[in-house]
């Protein structure tokens, strides 16, 4: 009776867990689960195009079992994503960044390899540009769709105040100082993560030394604390001393950023194309709806190299665990999602509802008879405008420098930092990045 | 002696559980850790020896410095403003004599909350546009403060929600040691003519130093721990400035993919743990008869 | 005269503590009047008083776009089962090391398992993460399931546990047991009919704690735990946050969701809580 006290203790732990375990494990029979990141109002058409998707998939592929796992960006990227791949548990499909995210992870054979699958489908020259996603000549992503990053502005602002969509940065700036003088913040920022000030500072940058000098620096052959990179910070210490962002910014989250805009406090804001879609949707941008027009980060004279470059290109979609190929059920259901989520149809539905831009070439008399808001006519506009695009830095440089520089900007907003101290902390970590004896 | 209480099988029986759990969580990580910790691994690909290459880093790293810093102001901060707060309210509390139950349990109500949910709302407290204390500092007519993106106010805001989560848990600890000490000792000092401040100082506290101490050593356990906090306010920003040791391992070990350094992070806060109790033990416990925790 | 002043020397205290309890409390009533408001802006205009109008749609919205039943219920019984098995396997081993005469090998335990208290649980993430991963329980994976987190919250808190309950047992006076060995009991039987009643007061003052403890954990839960079904309650209301953190009505509605539960517990149990937190423990 009495050593059973022991005996029957463990048992009740040990079967109350078993239970559990199994519970949580049924996941692991043939369930897929899919990892997106569209979440929230700004993204609900995404989310129903992902769930269109998976219907016809499940359809095509029956008796496989799936589950939607939406986590946050930002969060998926650096925190969620990366542990996973650490204990090789990601989900089958997930939410992934081309550049060097899908280089480490190719690196430990995570990712699966998409070469094979894309000529069965019929889909390898379908898209504009996979390099982000190319490593040694094979595909592990296929991006969801292509973005640019520019300015947004509130038009009838501009036209009551007579104002006109600048063509140089001198130009800019005398909008800037007109509007803060007016009593409005010129440019809406919300810097508690430190990609969206990085935003405007990398265009500044590729303005200042050269759209190619983002690519040099991993390698060595360009520097952080090189002088016009200096002087691209030093612009931009500028504006925030000149109170040309809203007091207090660093502490707002990234959805801030457009609800400034909307509710008329600030005049202008540096975004990517993706937030198009809440100028379209009434019930996210108020009076604001439709009023919203679109320029590139105007010419710096003086600047290096080509200055009708824009931050673009196709960074953002969708790999797939390397597991998938030991079961043919899930490989099935891959090639089934890239069936259907990658083809015209999709690629326009993305373009009407959402103002996504096409990551594929989609032939020329359906993208000119689709029906897109005046905004994304004009982000395709300048698109075309530009010369070229460059790749955003966080796709180019490694973890480690990406956060010494995300830590900088902060400071730097934050009036701690001088921007020649900030980049010499950069290049400091870009040094220690690039060199053998790395930690 | 007698053998109920000798059989072995019985000892190794009682243990077992125990045992397998702690090697398990304790003593296997730790080793484990302290092992990675002389390795150069990302976590994916295979792990490279670089002897002390991780510690060297960071011993060099202002920013690991900086977080062991803020580290050190959530323990100041707890044994020299919080705990003197703690006693004077438990003192005010254990005078009283009606309402002493309504404010025991109203003080304790913060306490039963998960962090993440207090770092949630008090970040909306600190809103700068449409939170509480700025919507009262302007109304007042004073300048908002930037409570948590001013690299001036981030930590100290922190540590104020961090000492309005745990202040009324250890009033009531406290309270609790006053209200045990004999009523009698007390009412000899009033005979004896002693003020209420006098008792207070001479006689209450000194008589509850053991409880003081278990706060204390609760509290710095509590900052060698914090990260839940710092994560759901601030993520360590703005720009580094509000990391401590753990947000900081995360931030290098996970977001960076270093998991050979992270883990020579790990083992710094196991060291640094080691050194505090070490320095408590000499001058406080000391001082303290007995010590139950 | 003297009435007068001596009750208003009576009554300074009363309002020093008032004042308090409202610095304590008032974060509550703010978050419930803003959860009852239309938008940010009418937070803005009027953030202290009541609202003008009723938006209880922002209560609707919150449990749509949260499932807080779930995590809470999830955050419930893992901190309900950790607490017990933890109380469970620590009194034995408290029992073996402070009762069973084995006084050498019970010193080296007892050391070893001091240091356990010094080893702060977030040092250790990346190796238990590393450690779970591998781990199998019933041929089903650990990690992603709901026995990544009770592992490490039933091994976490022991140090803690153990040292509280050995100093309890300690000082059981010996001669107790002695009689019950005359009357024919086990050691078993000594630890469950004599030993552990004797300890409850210790016990209730430990599960309190490592309930708290376990309620709170947020970084393994984070790290741990995919599945948004199998979410604690901090982690599932820190990813709520995440995605609707500008709307603070609705966010407003979602915190008092999360904590009415808790709230609610405390009221009627509270009277047990802060004595049992106090009772075992804490002797001056």
């Amino acid at each position: 009776m009495k050593k059973s006290l022991l005996v029957s203790s463990l048992s009740l732990v040990l079967a109350a867990s078993t239970v559990l375990s199994t519970a949580g494990a049924a996941s692991k029979t043939g369930t897929i689960v899919i990892r997106h990141t569209q979440l929230g109002e700004a993204k609900q058409q995404r989310l129903n195009i992902l769930k269109d998707v998976l219907a016809r998939v499940s359809k095509e592929v029956p008796g496989v079992k799936y589950k939607l796992d939406g986590v946050d960006s930002d969060v998926n990227r650096k925190e969620k994503l990366r542990s996973e791949m650490v204990v090789n548990k990601a989900p089958a499909i997930f939410d992934l960044f081309g550049g060097s995210d899908t280089q480490l992870y190719v690196e430990a054979n995570r990712l699966l390899d998409l070469t094979p699958i894309l000529k069965e489908l019929g889909l390898s020259n379908k898209f504009i540009s996979l390099n982000e996603f190319t490593v040694n000549g094979k595909i592990y992503g296929l991006p969801i769709g292509g973005y640019q990053e520019g300015y947004f502005y509130n038009k009838d602002y501009f036209k009551a105040h007579g104002l006109k969509v600048p063509t140089t940065l001198a130009e800019l700036e005398k909008i800037a100082a007109a509007v803060k003088k007016d009593g409005k913040t010129p440019f809406a920022q919300a810097s508690k993560a430190a990609w969206v000030p990085l935003m405007t500072a990398n265009t500044l940058w590729s303005r200042y030394a050269g759209p190619d000098i983002t690519n040099g620096f991993s390698t060595g052959k360009t520097k952080w604390n090189s002088a016009p990179m200096i002087s691209a910070f030093t612009k931009y210490q500028e504006w925030v001393k000149k109170g040309y962002f809203k007091q207090g910014e660093l502490g707002l989250d990234y959805a801030e950023q457009r609800n400034q805009l909307i509710r008329g406090e600030a005049v202008m804001m540096y975004d990517g194309s993706w937030a198009s879609s809440v100028f379209a949707d009434k019930a996210q941008a108020g009076d604001m709806t439709g009023k919203v027009g679109y320029f590139a980060l105007p010419a710096v004279a003086g600047g290096k190299g080509n200055q009708t470059y824009v931050n673009g290109g196709f960074s953002n979609g969708y790999g797939f665990s390397a597991k998938v190929k030991n079961d043919k059920k899930q490989l099935a259901f891959v090639k089934s999602f890239i069936k259907n989520m990658y083809n015209d149809e999709m690629q326009i539905r993305g373009l009407e509802a959402d103002g996504v831009l096409p990551s594929m070439k989609v032939s020329s008399t359906k993208l000119a008879n689709a029906k897109v808001t005046p905004l994304v006519k004009e982000i395709i506009a300048v698109g075309n405008k530009a010369s070229g695009a460059f790749p955003a830095f966080d796709s180019l440089v490694s973890a480690d420098v990406n956060t010494a520089l995300s830590e900088g900007i902060q400071k730097l907003i934050g009036g701690k930092v001088t921007p020649k101290a900030m980049l010499d902390a950069v290049q400091k970590a870009q040094n220690i990045a690039n060199s053998d004896d790395d930690f | 002696m007698n053998k109920t209480l000798r059989k072995p099988w019985t000892y190794v029986l009682f243990l077992l559980p125990l045992l397998v759990l702690y090697i398990m969580f304790f003593i296997y990580p730790m080793i484990s850790a302290a092992i990675t910790s002389f390795m150069k691994w990302n976590g994916l690909t295979e792990p490279k020896f670089n002897g002390l290459t991780n510690y060297k880093h960071a011993y060099h790293d202002a920013k690991f410095w900086d977080a062991v810093l803020n580290n050190g102001k959530f323990i100041l901060f707890s044994v020299f403003v919080q705990v003197p707060i703690i006693l004077f309210f438990s003192l005010l509390i254990s005078n009283v004599k009606k309402l002493k139950g309504l404010y025991k349990t109203a003080v304790f109500v913060p306490s039963v909350m998960s962090t993440a949910v207090i770092g949630i709302l008090w970040s909306f407290i600190y809103e700068p546009d449409i939170g509480l204390f700025n919507l009262a500092l302007t109304k007042i007519g004073l300048q908002p403060v930037m409570w948590l993106s001013d690299s001036q106010w981030a930590m100290f805001s922190i540590l104020i929600t961090n000492a309005w989560q745990w202040t009324g848990f250890y009033i009531v600890m406290v309270l609790a040691a006053i209200l045990s000490i004999p009523r009698e000792i007390d009412e000899a000092a009033i005979v004896d003519g002693a003020g209420a401040f006098t008792r207070a100082t001479r006689i209450t506290v000194p008589l509850i130093m053991p409880v003081i101490s278990v706060v204390i050593m609760l509290s710095i356990a509590g900052a060698m721990k914090a990260a839940d906090i710092i994560i759901v306010m601030t993520k360590g920003g703005p720009g580094g400035v509000t990391d401590v040791m753990a947000t900081y391992l995360i931030k290098y070990g996970i977001t960076n993919a270093k998991y050979g350094y992270g883990n020579s992070i790990g083992v710094l806060i196991f060291v640094f743990s080691l050194m505090l109790t070490a320095l408590y033990q000499v001058l406080v416990a000391r001082r303290v008869e007995r010590v139950e925790y | 005269m003297t009435m007068t002043k001596n009750s208003l020397k009576r009554s300074i205290p009363h309002i020093v503590l008032f004042a308090f309890l409202i610095l304590t409390l008032y974060p509550f009533l703010f978050v419930l009047f803003s959860s009852i408001k239309s938008d940010n802006q009418a937070i803005a205009s009027n953030p202290f008083g009541f609202p003008a109008s009723f938006h209880f749609e922002n209560y609707r919205e919150a449990w749509v776009n949260a499932k807080i039943s779930v995590y809470f219920f999830n955050s419930l019984y893992i901190s309900t089962l950790c607490s017990v098995v933890t109380i469970l396997f620590s009194s034995m081993g408290a029992y073996a090391i402070s009762r069973i005469r084995y006084l050498r090998i019970s010193n080296v335990m007892y050391q070893a398992i001091l240091i356990g208290l010094l080893i702060p649980g977030n040092a250790l993430l990346l190796p238990i993460f590393i450690m779970l991963n591998k781990m199998e329980f019933f041929g089903h994976a650990v990690l992603g399931t709901h026995m990544a987190l009770i592992l490490p919250y039933t091994a976490g808190a022991i140090p803690f546990t153990v040292i509280i309950l050995v100093a309890f047992m300690r000082s059981i006076p010996g001669e107790i047991e002695e009689a019950s060995v005359m009357d024919g009991l086990s050691a078993k039987g000594i630890f469950s009919k004599i030993i552990m009643p004797i300890t409850v007061p210790a016990l209730v003052t430990v599960f309190i704690i490592n309930f708290i403890g376990n309620w709170n954990e947020f970084l393994m839960a984070n790290f741990f735990i995919s599945s948004d079904n199998l979410r604690t309650l901090p982690v599932g209301m820190v990813g709520f946050r995440d995605i609707y953190n500008t709307n603070y009505a609705q966010m407003s509605a979602g915190i008092v969701f999360s904590i009415l539960p808790v709230m609610i517990i405390y009221a009627v149990l509270q009277k047990q809580i802060i004595e049992g937190l106090t009772a075992g423990g804490v002797k001056g």
